[in-house]
Parts: structure tokens; C-alpha cells; sequence
């Protein structure tokens, strides 16, 4: 997916000033508009909400700061974290938020400060297109270490125990075991045949395609489906 | 029309769902009728054939078959390969059949829940407020497949059933008429037993359906209000309860097969002393009168088809159970089908241009009882663009108000219009596109959080649905969240806090891009820190749109351009919020009240 706007700032406001209507006839209730300097000026007087603060906090908001190859650079550091330098600004051991895992791992990452709020950097709209290929193969490593979901190829067995299953299956990366409660939703449909499995300790395992499994194996999982 | 009547036409009704099958019916017709046909051919060969032809070596009969008089053991086998053939014929009819029934059921069925969901997205506000969501949804799952079940298995078991009792008993009559007189003998008794006892049995399905409407409307309560039950330690006292309907279940259920027992140990009785009635006469007239033609072959033949006979009788009289059941649900399905909206749109509504957004109530009254009006004669002009906030006690109106402006209602007198035109002459698509809500009851439906922040226009880019998030505040937990916007949530998914939920739909509102905006009790259901947060995105929102803002917190409504105050249905005050502290009214009380509520709960 491209960005829709151009790189900085994405999307803007509508439009500020608010149009007029006539005034209404009586015996309409229609009041006049009072200066908001002057709104619950005793009421509220602890001035719980700056106006100017929350204005400047909504334009934060509001603006996207999108990371390309013009404007951003991306370093390994020595413990295997990124280093970023963005509008001269340099920051150390960022991470990088997949906000479409499943769909769309490589659009619109988040680039987050990993000190203080963890606050948003940028994002990066389209990983393959806005950097070079040096960057791109960095930043991928760094996603295929943090958002490491092996891909079940056969489900070995499933075994109940005392109100949770624990399941053995190959995967890409060889056999492993998880556990999953019988009572909860650990499995999505992310299509009529991709799965996501959620186990309890939040590690993910992908089922590409369920059809592929037999029914041997289906059956095993239909409890959970 | 009268009862009789109803249950025609909704037969008829259904009976245009399956228009489109009807190949596929006429040729399901026939394979009945092929199986009908051939479990008559089977007692002739396996009785009269094999006994009175085969093993009694009848020349003749081997002449008729082409072969030798003397060919026995060819004709036996001609016999037993006729006899397999029958079978294997019975088998691939009975197979086409089950597969033209497969396509043609589930379509039907979808189509009908299609119909009657459908139905209820026109239908206004109201009617849902007045329904139990348990009977609601036992009329989209059940019903439809109770209707269908009468079309695809019974209709046409009646048809063949009925020519497979007459062809049987021309048969009988064909092969020995004094035999068949013997064997129908208790048949009147029957048909009058039967039609004693039916009406007994329409009213024992009438006490199932109710007592399976009481046991949904009670576990859709429990599992709604699953958190209220818990809350007051209400368990096992809601267990007593769905005991209680479960046994009504239960015991209608029991009730209908100790009735139906009654009536398949009449059938078999009744079966049993007819049979028994022929063999007896069959042998004594085999035995004493030997120039009556029966042999022992056409005397088996003869009790198989007295056995067959029962198949037909049995069934004659499940149909007219599964009829009053089957007719019984159309007809609850057809309510709901033909129930008229309060709201509708009027059929000449023409495309609406959306201007400044300017509300103006014309001496609106309104009641949900039109007796009891809520709101009385109000005249009220919202300048486009501007925020009006309501204030009010719980009961005041307030919420009324804004449900007349998004026409979920319409007054019974007034008129409410947007930029000049009375919104009954606005299309709902341009209404609905203009006005977005905002409330307290923050309503995720199954699916990614994507998906919920793009409800209203689920072409949006991911881009768009981004940027309606950061908006809203909700950018930065929903990246915290492992699975980022594609998070499932819902009645299944993620659990989200209040005030995260809060923001989704404020999300929603964003990306919907209303040009009016109505916030009915926005922040109430969070707490004061996250209130903060919301309304800062809240002011990004109500930013150059019409606005009408219903708020207990009255601090929530500092940004109103006006205000007014309901009580009663009536507006008693109005105007800026200097003004109303000025005139000491109600506004002033509330206002009062509040700053000192929250001065003892340390919050402000």
C-alpha cells in the first residue's frame, strides 16, 4: 500500500471556522454565542482543560510523521536493537509495531521511542518502497525476531489435561509443544482457511491453510475452532 | 382473514422461495415416485414370482420370460437379478434424491432467514425495543428450517406416500378382493381415532413452542447479563431458573412423544391385527377353499403389502403434525416479513445536499405511547456548525431529542428539519450519512479492530483508519496490542477497557465524517483521567460540525455554543452558560450540585 499524502504529514483537519445560520425566528430558542474566554470561568475555575494545550496535543495527534528513506536512517546497534536517526534527531534502541501482522506486515509500521511513554517516532507507510534494500533486509530481520510466528505443518498430538490441551506439533522451525484453555478463544480465522493460534503464553503459530491438515488433525483442533 | 385462510396464503408465500428449483423438485418428485413404484415391484417378485412362478415351476411363466420350460435355474436367476436390480434402482433414487434435496434446503433456508433478517433492518427502533432478542433470534434459526423441512421431506413423502396407498390397495384389490377387503377391515376405525386425537396434538406443539421461546429469551438474558448474574452471586439461582424452563421443555417435549407413542402403538396395532386378519384367511382359504386362488406365494405378497401399508398411514398422519408446526413458524416468520416500520421513507425522498447543517424543531411533541407525550411542542434552532448542549434530570428528554433528530422516531407532531428540508423527506442513506452518534453504549461487533474503527465506510484505507485512531486516541494502545489493528474483538475477542472502547467508536464517528454529530453521554461510562484524554479528541471532532452534546458532567459541556436545559418534555432554560448561572435557574442547581459532588469525592 502507497502512502496517500506526501511524506511529513498525512491527512488535516476539517475545516476550522464554523459557518453561521441566520438567526431563527421567534418564538425559536436560539442563544447567542458567548466568548469562550468567558465560559465557566468561576465554575470550572481550576481550569481542569487548557484550551491551547489540548489544541496543540490534537495537531500532535492528528499528524502522522511518516519515516522514508530521505529523511530517516536506520543502524544496528551492538545488542541487536535499531538505532535511528529521523530529522536529525537521533534515538536509540527503537522498536517497530506491526499494526497489520497478519494482512500487511510491511505497511504502516510504527516506530516508537523505547525510553519514557514508548511514544510514537513516525510510522513507515510502505517498508519495501519508502527504503533501500540495505534497510529493508535490516528491518526485517529485526520484525522476523520480534514477531516470530512458526507455521504449523502437521499437528503431532493433542493431549487434555486437567481443562487445558497440550498439543505437539512440526513446525517450520521444528517440533514444539503449546498449551491452549479449553474454554477460551485462542484460535482466529483470519480467513476461511488461515488460522492464528494464540497460545497462553501469547506465542503465535499460523495454520496457512486448513485445509491442508487431515481430518485426523482437524479433529484435534475442532474444539477450539 | 381467518385462520384457515392465513395458513393457505403463507403456504403459498413459501412456495415462491423454491420458484427457482423448480426443476429440481419435479425431477425429486419423480425419484419418489421411481421408490414408490419399485417397493411395489419387490413384495410381486419376492412373493408372487419367487413361490407361485419359480418354485412351483410354471412353464408357462418361463415361456412368458423367453426361456425354456425347463430353465428353472435361469429363471430363478432372471428372478434374483430382477429382485437386485430393484434394489440397486431403489438405492441410486434414493441417492439422486438426497443430493437434489441437499441443494435445494440450505439455499431455501438461507433465503428465508435472509428475508426475515432483512425485515428486521428495516424495521424502526421500536419494534426491537418491544421484542425479546430470545424469541427474535428463535424466529430466524428455527423457523425457517421447520417451514423448509415441510417442502423438502414431507410434501413430497405425502405425494408419494398417497400414491404409494392407492397403488397398493388397487394392487391388492387387483390380485384378490375379498383378501383386501379383510386387510382394510379396521381402517375407518383408524381414520377415526385419528382425527379425534389430532387436535390434541396441535395444541402439544403450541406448548413446545412456547416453552422453547421462554428457555431462549432466558439463556440470551443469561448470557447478556452473564456479568449482573455474577456480580449478585446469582448462579444457582439462575440454574433454578433455567431449570424451571428447561423442564417445561422437557415436559412439552415428553408430552409429544408419549402422544405420538399413542399413536404409532395404534398404527402397529392396527397393522398387526390386519395382517394377522390375512394370514388367518389367506390359510384358511388356502387350506379349506381350494378354488379361491391364493396361493402361498400371493398370500406373502399379499401380507407385504399389508406391511407396506402402514409406511403410508404413519406418515399421512406425521404430515398433518409437521403441517400445523411448519405453518405455525411462516406464520411467525411472515409477521415479522410483513410488519411495517414506524419510520419509513417516503417514496418520492429525493437526493439531499447537505449544507451549513442547521437543526430546527418546529413544535415538536412526542411520545413512545402517543398519549404520554415525552417531549412537548419544542421549538429549538441549532445554528450549522455550532455545539448545542442538553441538560437535563434522567427522564427529562434528552436522549429522545437526539433519537428524533437521527428519525430513529418520528413526532407525532412537528417537524425537525436540516438545512430547511423536513428530514422525513430525506433519504435514510443521505440521514444516516450526515448524522453519527456517539454514546455511552459502545457497541463492538465480531471482527478486527480495523473493522470496527471502519464500520461506517468500509472502503477506507488503512491509512484513514490510522488516522481516525490517532484522532481518537487510540493509536497508541491499539499499537500495544499484540495483534495491532488486526486485534479480533466482540462477544469473543479482546476484552477492551471502557475507555478504549470509548475511543474505537469515537474512531468510528471520525472516519464516518458526519456533518452532525450527536454525543449522548459520551464519557460517561469513564473515568474522569480517561474523560480528559476522550475529550480532547472529542473536540477535534465536534470541530466544524453541528453538534448536540447530552452530558451529566456538566464540565463536558464547556465548549457548547449554547445550552438548554429539559424537564418534563420542556425546554425551561436556555442560553450560554453565563447566562444560565446568571438567572440561579435549574441549570444553576445542577451545576451547584455537581461542583460540591465532586469536591467531596476529591476530584476537582
Amino acid at each position: 500500500m502507497r502512502p496517500m499524502h506526501g511524506p511529513g504529514s498525512m491527512g488535516g483537519p476539517p475545516p476550522m471556522g464554523r459557518p453561521h445560520g441566520g438567526m431563527p425566528p421567534k418564538p425559536d430558542i436560539h442563544p447567542q454565542k458567548a466568548p469562550a474566554d468567558d465560559l465557566f470561568a468561576d465554575d470550572f475555575s481550576d481550569r481542569e482543560f487548557d484550551l491551547k494545550q489540548m489544541e496543540t496535543e490534537s495537531e500532535e495527534m492528528l499528524c502522522m510523521k511518516l519515516l522514508n528513506r530521505q529523511n530517516a536512517a536506520f543502524q544496528k546497534t551492538s545488542g541487536g536493537g535499531l538505532f535511528l536517526t529521523f530529522q536529525d534527531i537521533s534515538y536509540e534502541d527503537v522498536q517497530l509495531v506491526e499494526t497489520f501482522p497478519f494482512t500487511d506486515p510491511y505497511v504502516y509500521l510504527s516506530v516508537r521511542n523505547s525510553k519514557g511513554k514508548k511514544k510514537e517516532i513516525g510510522m513507515i507507510a510502505d517498508l519495501e518502497t519508502d527504503f533501500d534494500a540495505g534497510t529493508i533486509s535490516l528491518i526485517k530481520d529485526y520484525l522476523d525476531q520480534h514477531y516470530h510466528m512458526p507455521v504449523i505443518e502437521k499437528i503431532v498430538r493433542a493431549k487434555e489435561n486437567g481443562g487445558y490441551t497440550d498439543f505437539t506439533v512440526l513446525t517450520n522451525f521444528g517440533e514444539t509443544q503449546f498449551s491452549l484453555h479449553a474454554n477460551s478463544s485462542h484460535i482466529t480465522a483470519l480467513s476461511e482457511k488461515r488460522l492464528i493460534i494464540q497460545d497462553l503464553e501469547n506465542n503465535r503459530f499460523e495454520i496457512p491453510d486448513r485445509n491442508t491438515l487431515s481430518a485426523r488433525e482437524l479433529k484435534m483442533l475442532d474444539v477450539f475452532l | 382473514m381467518d385462520e384457515k385462510k392465513k395458513k393457505t396464503h403463507s403456504m403459498l408465500r413459501i412456495l415462491t422461495y423454491f420458484r427457482p428449483y423448480m426443476p429440481h423438485l419435479t425431477l425429486m418428485l419423480l425419484c419418489y415416485l421411481a421408490i414408490a413404484g419399485l417397493n411395489l415391484v419387490w413384495p410381486y417378485l419376492n412373493g408372487t414370482v419367487l413361490y407361485d412362478k419359480i418354485l412351483v415351476k410354471n412353464q408357462d411363466f418361463l415361456k412368458k420370460l423367453g426361456l425354456d420350460g425347463s430353465a428353472f435355474t435361469e429363471g430363478l436367476l432372471l428372478v434374483v437379478l430382477a429382485m437386485l436390480a430393484t434394489k440397486l434402482l431403489t438405492l441410486v433414487f434414493q441417492i439422486l434424491q438426497g443430493i437434489i434435496s441437499a441443494c435445494i434446503v440450505p439455499d431455501v433456508v438461507s433465503r428465508l432467514k435472509s428475508s426475515v433478517f432483512d425485515s428486521m433492518g428495516r424495521l424502526s427502533l421500536d419494534y426491537f425495543q418491544n421484542s425479546q432478542t430470545g424469541t427474535l433470534m428463535t424466529r430466524i434459526l428455527s423457523d425457517a428450517d421447520r417451514v423448509t423441512s415441510f417442502f423438502t421431506d414431507i410434501l413430497p413423502g405425502l405425494i408419494t406416500n398417497s400414491f404409494t396407498f392407492i397403488a397398493t390397495l388397487i394392487i391388492m384389490f387387483t390380485l384378490h378382493a375379498k383378501l383386501a377387503a379383510v386387510s382394510l377391515c379396521l381402517l375407518p376405525i383408524l381414520l377415526f381415532l385419528n382425527a379425534k386425537l389430532l387436535p390434541r396434538l396441535f395444541h402439544l406443539f403450541g406448548n413446545r413452542h412456547r416453552a422453547e421461546r421462554d428457555m431462549n429469551v432466558r439463556i440470551n438474558d443469561n448470557i447478556t447479563g452473564a456479568r449482573v448474574v455474577k456480580a449478585f452471586g446469582k448462579e444457582q439461582e439462575e440454574t433454578r431458573r433455567f431449570d424451571k424452563y428447561n423442564s417445561a421443555v422437557c415436559k412439552a417435549e415428553m408430552d409429544i412423544v408419549c402422544f405420538d407413542n399413542k399413536f404409532q402403538a395404534l398404527y402397529t396395532f392396527v397393522q398387526d391385527i390386519s395382517s394377522l386378519a390375512v394370514w388367518s384367511f389367506g390359510a384358511y382359504f388356502i387350506l379349506c377353499a381350494a378354488g379361491s386362488g391364493i396361493r402361498v406365494g400371493l398370500l406373502i405378497t399379499f401380507a407385504s403389502y399389508v406391511t407396506q401399508l402402514k409406511g403410508p398411514l404413519v406418515f399421512l398422519s406425521h404430515t398433518l403434525r409437521v403441517w400445523t408446526d411448519s405453518f405455525s413458524s411462516a406464520e411467525r416468520m411472515f409477521e415479522i416479513i410483513d410488519a411495517k416500520p414506524q419510520v419509513t421513507e417516503k417514496k418520492e425522498a429525493a437526493p439531499f445536499t447537505f449544507r451549513e447543517g442547521t437543526i430546527r424543531l418546529r413544535h415538536v411533541t412526542f411520545g413512545y405511547n402517543p398519549h404520554t407525550p415525552v417531549l412537548h411542542d419544542l421549538n429549538l434552532t441549532i445554528p450549522g456548525g455550532q455545539m448545542l448542549g442538553i441538560v437535563g434530570r434522567s427522564g427529562a428528554g434528552k436522549s429522545t431529542l437526539v433519537n428524533l433528530i437521527s428519525r430513529l422516531y418520528d413526532p407525532q407532531q412537528g417537524q425537525i428539519l436540516i438545512d430547511g428540508t423536513d428530514i422525513a423527506d430525506i433519504r435514510f442513506c443521505d440521514l444516516r450519512r450526515y448524522i453519527a452518534v456517539v454514546s455511552q453504549e459502545t457497541y463492538l461487533f465480531m471482527g478486527t479492530i480495523a473493522e470496527n474503527i471502519a464500520y461506517a465506510r468500509p472502503d477506507a484505507s488503512k491509512a484513514e483508519i490510522i488516522r481516525a485512531a490517532k484522532l481518537a486516541g487510540a493509536h497508541d494502545f491499539i499499537c500495544r496490542l499484540p495483534d495491532g489493528y488486526e486485534t479480533v474483538t466482540g462477544s469473543s475477542g479482546k476484552a477492551l477497557s471502557g475507555g478504549e472502547r470509548q475511543r474505537l467508536s469515537i474512531a468510528r464517528a471520525i472516519l464516518a465524517d458526519p456533518k452532525i454529530l450527536i454525543l449522548d453521554e459520551a464519557t460517561a461510562s469513564v473515568d474522569t483521567e480517561t474523560e480528559k484524554q476522550i475529550q480532547t479528541s472529542l473536540e477535534y471532532l465536534t470541530k466544524g460540525r453541528t453538534t448536540l452534546s447530552i452530558a451529566h458532567r456538566l464540565s463536558t459541556l464547556r465548549h457548547a455554543d449554547s445550552l438548554i436545559v429539559l424537564d418534563h418534555g420542556h425546554i425551561i432554560e436556555s442560553g450560554t452558560h453565563r447566562e444560565l448561572k446568571k438567572k440561579r435557574g435549574t441549570y444553576y442547581k445542577l451545576l451547584t450540585l455537581q461542583t460540591k459532588a465532586l469536591a467531596m469525592k476529591g476530584l476537582e
